[in-house]
């Protein structure tokens, strides 16, 4: 082993514990969610006021449901309605779709910089 | 056997000591990938990457120049003979063996004594998993969700870095003697 081989090992030594900080940030919920059908933005809804949202797709309608920052599929025209089952999205990131539908939704927004903003 | 025409001289490749290597080696490093590709992944994304520590072992006997050709040749004919050839999997094999040649090129130019099959091999596999983030990130998932995986498969590929630069290491100290 020469000086440089410890000196590399030192450094993935520290770089791994960085990687973790780095890319293991807790996930924030997210504000808003991005319905899109056929890659095309069709609707962004709030997650912060409860309500239900229809949107058309290839099949028919797919409904959402809104509630306690959450977003979720509840009627889905699919047929094995993979959508549904997959639950409630909440953190920023986060992606679901309806494949057979043509739906995706994304959350996003959400991660706070500030504390507080002061106007 | 068909005596050649008259007009025709015979084409005379000489193989030189280096082609003789690099024969040898990406051979062998060629059989190591092929077996392992047999192995059950047990985790996305983990390979033990055996097939490195040919390219590893190349670099501290022969120089960067018969590793780079060892690893692009074990991942190009690897590939064919798999059947992955151009799909997915040899994308990503490629990218991997691209970024840690390029990292290995720089390693070398370190002064002094420089590192040892460890070091190069730590540096390698690090390098191996970051060039297959960067394509897998860039052209099949571009989703920044994927980079939460980072730090996971770069620690296990700094620990299967160390076990693969030891091997490494005992089998230049073999062939040295």
């Amino acid at each position: 082993m020469t000086a440089w081989d410890r000196i590399v090992i030192v450094f993935a030594l520290v770089l791994l514990p960085w990687l973790y900080w780095q890319f293991w940030q807790p996930r924030y919920s997210g504000e808003t969610a991005r319905i899109k059908y056929d890659q095309q933005l069709v609707q962004e809804i709030s997650l912060t006021k409860s309500q239900t949202v229809r949107v058309k797709g290839e099949l028919g309608d797919s409904i959402f449901e809104v509630r306690d920052q959450q977003v979720r599929f509840t009627h889905s025209p699919c047929q094995n309605k993979v959508c549904i089952h997959y639950g409630w999205l909440t953190h920023s990131g986060e992606v679901m779709a309806c494949i057979p539908n043509h739906i995706v939704v994304e959350v996003i927004g959400g991660k706070r910089v500030y504390d507080a903003v002061a106007f | 056997m068909m005596p050649l025409p008259s007009n025709q001289s015979p084409l005379l490749l000489t193989p030189t000591r280096d082609d003789h290597h690099i024969a040898w080696l990406a051979a062998v490093a060629i059989l190591i990938h092929i077996l392992e590709s047999a192995v059950p992944v047990v985790l996305p994304g983990i390979k033990p990457g055996l097939a490195n520590i040919i390219t590893i072992t190349a670099l501290c006997l022969y120089g960067w120049h018969t590793a780079a050709w060892v690893s692009l040749l074990r991942v190009l004919v690897g590939s064919v003979i798999i059947g992955s050839f151009l799909s997915p999997t040899f994308l990503l094999s490629l990218s991997g063996a691209l970024a840690s040649l390029a990292i290995l090129k720089l390693a070398t130019l370190l002064p002094g004594r420089g590192l040892s099959a460890l070091g190069y091999s730590v540096l390698a596999a690090m390098a191996h998993m970051t060039g297959q983030f960067l394509l897998a990130y860039l052209l099949f998932i571009p989703h920044p969700g994927i980079w939460r995986l980072y730090p996971l498969l770069m620690t296990v590929a700094v620990l299967l870095g160390i076990i693969n630069g030891i091997i490494s290491q005992r089998l230049v100290n073999h062939l040295r003697r």
